[in-house]
């Protein structure tokens, strides 16, 4: 196990180093310069200076082996948008925002996918089986940036019934929420249903009925409890899924969060904030990835290759 | 199967445990992500600001986080915006872009040779800490701003001092010494401050508004270091305001500075900035009364159009062709030039693409832009563009060809931003020149960075640009187009137009020197050496109880120090 577990990190890193080495040359290619605004009226020479103030004229390799030194030291680097905070300090304090969002909205998914699938399965192939599974087709195929705003006008501004963005109250957390979980919703309505029916057709089930217990507590603490097994070991990567892919809705509701970050640097050629974004993201994922690839492991030691060693 | 249930529940644990370590650092702060959802004192951000009437406070959407609010690292106008309320210079500008005295006391006073400015301090000023405000206070900044070490994007503006360049220039650190002290910056004592210019600039006293000449309280920014403006308590001023909070990416907070010298005179106690990036979301803020102040573009103007909340601002910026000569041997000639202008309907552009309240161009030099001797540019000169002909675009470009005996290439494009409305000119162009001339041009729209890159590297046929002014004089617009100006990326070379400019940036006599650059205008338009297409105008929701609110035309995106909420 320990050996497997060694192997899987050992490959994390690689996979983490390909992933920096390609953005960082990738995005050397990009035209333009990091300067900002007022770099569309810096003269070739004032920008020269700049240029060697920040080390850009010196051939790329070598800044890509600075780069890389600092970042084993666990340095990201300044800013170029904001040259006063380190990119380190810029995530920080822009994740909080996103991931208190992505968690928020995977509670609504939870609470109401799962409902949704259940009564779905119950209502196998009647109507209201089919209305559930349209309202989970909707989620799936409508994309936030359609629900945002339709959220932000209807509920925000017509029905004045919640703020339609900015983020200081708990009371503005729940439209951007709402507005996120709608594809997970529709994921995870449509796994809990799956799994719901298989269940309902094992054995044990008959032998439940057979035995005279009461449909609710067949479904309480025969079905829900076997089929959410599923459903639960997606929640990892659909967590991250969602912690990290607010964009759009960040933008709609004012949320000060670190999607709207990572296109603003590649707009701004923020080198150090973009491959230090890149870096993050991809290393949350990674970590989750290896942590459920262990889990599965312990879970189901088929899994394991070269178990028992 | 009990086992297997706890493990799968250990597993989302750890799944979502992970997630959460990965900001672990957070927890240094304070606060924990929900607690300062909730525990965050902008109870005022939530209620409606037009029921704070009477407490003098407002709040206000503003698109983007300023970078850094240092007054020599600053280069963005959301920095100078918010540094303009918490910091000051000499003088500020008022709403006819009067410089009216600030920190100093009168008007400079200038000798004869237009070079050396002595301006004298008010008395008793002092920095919002309350630690005195001195002369030596400019002199470090303008050093410091110059300072190679500095990194300071924007140093050139103020390099504009004798042996500026010099120091902005400067290698090593003893070299660095050596030239700060030869810097044409010096304090006489507490409250005399003499600045010699390398060569006069009759728009110096506005210049010296401009945040590149604001003081800087030497023990208090060389105690911040490098973090220096980037964070509420890192930031010193000596103006109207102080910075309260600022929570990055979400809400700036001002308050009002009572050691203000001419606190008596500002009304306004708070003002919350929220950080709002997409305009839809401003607009709908602004519906529900969340804001008093929001931009507002496209399908929603129409919404306010003859309703008070609308606020134009007539800004000096001009969107302009380029017409690149040596790549399209064909626009070397004048009348081919002339007749690609000519073939646009300017107030089409206007009224059926930017719907935004700009106005059709009548020369390079937009409307409300001086004439370097205290008349309006436009007033002066009057229209120097030649007006849309379609006919006798036709004709000309005939003409032209045949005389400079080039064909235009088959594959002529257009580059320009790729943004909303930069792709729909883009097209507009496009349609006016298949209409009107008869020529098939390819729209090419791109990321900014991208068409900036190809436009100072003059690799393009036609470019759509534009052009902000940095100070209210016309040499702002017309030095570009000199000889070897980086920014004739059209490569068009006239001697007599490089004459004039070199001339009148030399001429004391400030009269003879608006006849030049009024002349200087003239010829290049009469070339169309550039094709000046709009004056942009940009539109804002203003709840109509704030008043005196300024909208300036450049610099700044709005004055705060005068606006009260009636």
């Amino acid at each position: 196990m320990l050996k497997y577990a060694l192997r899987r990190f050992f490959y994390m890193l690689v996979t983490l180093w390909v992933i920096i080495t390609l953005t960082f040359f990738l995005m050397k290619l990009l035209p333009g310069n990091p300067f900002g605004e007022g770099a569309a009226k810096l003269t070739p020479e004032n920008l020269q200076i700049l240029r060697e103030q920040y080390g850009l004229d010196k051939p790329v390799w070598q800044q890509y082996l600075k780069y890389m030194g600092n970042v084993l030291q666990g340095d990201l680097g300044i800013s170029y948008q904001y040259p006063t905070r380190s990119v380190v300090s810029v995530i920080q304090h822009s994740f909080k925002a996103s991931l208190e969002l992505g968690l928020e909205s995977l509670v609504f998914a939870i609470l109401i996918g799962l409902l949704l699938g259940i009564y779905a399965a119950l209502r196998h192939n009647k109507v209201g089986d089919y209305t559930a599974m349209l309202i989970a087709i909707i989620g799936i195929s409508v994309p936030s940036f359609v629900v945002g705003p339709l959220l932000s006008y209807f509920v925000g501004v017509k029905w004045g019934i919640l703020p339609p963005g900015l983020w200081t109250g708990p009371e503005h957390r729940i439209l951007p929420a709402l507005a996120l979980s709608f594809g997970t919703i529709a994921i995870l309505a449509r796994m809990m249903r799956a799994s719901m029916l298989d269940v309902a057709n094992q054995d044990y089930i008959k032998t439940a009925k057979s035995k005279g217990l009461s449909s609710g507590k067949i479904i309480n603490s025969h079905m829900i409890r076997n089929a959410i097994l599923p459903v639960i070991t997606i929640l990892g990567p659909i967590a991250v899924n969602v912690v990290t892919g607010t964009l759009v809705v960040e933008r709609i509701f004012a949320v000060p969060g670190l999607g709207s970050q990572f296109v603003s640097s590649i707009v701004s050629n923020d080198y150090t904030m973009i491959t230090g974004l890149t870096l993050f993201y991809a290393a949350i994922l990674i970590i989750v990835l290896f942590i459920t690839d262990i889990a599965y492991g312990l879970v189901d030691p088929r899994i394991r290759l070269g178990k028992g060693r | 199967m009990k086992l297997k249930k706890s493990v799968s529940g250990l597993v989302t644990l750890v799944l979502l445990g992970s997630a959460l370590a990965a900001c672990g650092s957070n927890n240094n702060n304070a606060s924990s992500p929900s607690a300062s959802g909730s525990a965050s004192p902008s109870s005022s951000a939530s209620a409606s600001p037009s029921g704070s009437n009477s407490k003098q406070e407002i709040v206000m959407n503003y698109r983007a986080d300023p970078p850094a609010l240092d007054v020599s690292i600053a280069e963005s106008s959301a920095s100078f915006t918010i540094l303009g309320a918490i910091s000051e210079g000499l003088y500020r500008l008022d709403k006819d872009l009067q410089p009216q005295p600030a920190l100093a006391d009168g008007m400079p006073e200038i000798s004869a040779d237009g070079l050396t400015y002595t301006i004298k301090l008010k008395q008793g000023l002092t920095w919002a800490d309350g630690s005195p405000l001195t002369a030596k206070d400019f002199v470090y900044s303008y050093q410091r701003t110059l300072d190679p070490a500095t990194k300071a994007s924007y140093a050139f503006m103020v390099a504009w001092i004798k042996g500026g360049e010099n120091l902005m220039n400067a290698k090593k650190p003893e070299e660095v010494e050596k030239y700060k002290k030869e810097l044409g910056v010096e304090a006489k004592d507490d409250t005399t401050l003499v600045i010699t210019l390398e060569n006069p600039v009759p728009f110096f006293t506005s210049q010296l508004a401009f945040l590149n000449f604001y003081p800087q309280n030497e023990k208090f920014v060389s105690a911040q270091g490098e973090k220096s403006g980037a964070d509420a308590d890192k930031v010193l001023g000596a103006g109207p305001f102080k910075l309260t909070k600022w929570d990055h990416e979400q809400q700036l907070v001002l308050e009002k500075n009572d050691k203000y010298w001419d606190a008596a005179n500002v009304k306004l106690n708070k003002v919350t900035l929220n950080i709002v990036k997409d305009p839809t979301t401003g607009v709908n803020l602004y519906k529900t009364g969340a804001t008093d102040y929001a931009d507002v573009k496209g399908d929603f103007l129409k919404e306010y159009e003859g309703k008070p909340d609308l606020a134009v601002k007539k800004e000096l910026t001009t969107g302009y062709l380029n017409f690149q000569q040596t790549k399209v041997p064909a626009f070397a000639n004048a009348k081919v030039r002339q007749a690609f202008s000519m073939a646009v309907d300017r107030e089409g552009l206007v009224n059926l693409v930017l719907q935004n309240g700009s106005i059709p161009s009548t020369g390079i030099v937009p409307v409300g832009n001086l004439d370097g001797n205290g008349k309006q540019f436009r007033e002066v000169v009057g229209d120097t563009e030649v007006a849309f002909d379609a006919a006798k675009a036709k004709s000309l470009l005939a003409e032209g060809l045949a005389e400079s005996g080039q064909t235009l290439p088959k594959n002529l494009s257009i580059i320009g931003d790729d943004t909303e409305t930069g792709k729909k000119v883009l097209e507009y162009l496009v349609s006016q020149w298949s209409t009107n001339l008869g020529v098939n041009v390819t729209a090419e729209p791109l990321p900014h960075a991208n068409r900036l890159d190809r436009e100072l590297g003059k690799n393009y046929n036609i470019v759509n640009t534009l052009w902000g002014a940095d100070y209210n004089d016309p040499m702002t617009w017309l030095d570009m187009f000199i000889k070897g100006s980086p920014f004739n990326t059209q490569d068009w070379n006239n001697d007599e137009y490089t004459t004039l400019i070199k001339g009148a940036q030399k001429e004391l006599d400030l009269a003879k020197r608006a006849e030049m650059l009024a002349n200087a205008e003239k010829l290049l338009l009469s070339e169309a050496a550039v094709s000046p297409m709009y004056f942009r105008s940009s539109t804002f929701l203003v709840n109509p109880k704030l008043k005196d609110l300024i909208l300036p035309p450049y610099g700044p995106d709005f004055e705060l120090k005068w606006a009260h909420v009636e």
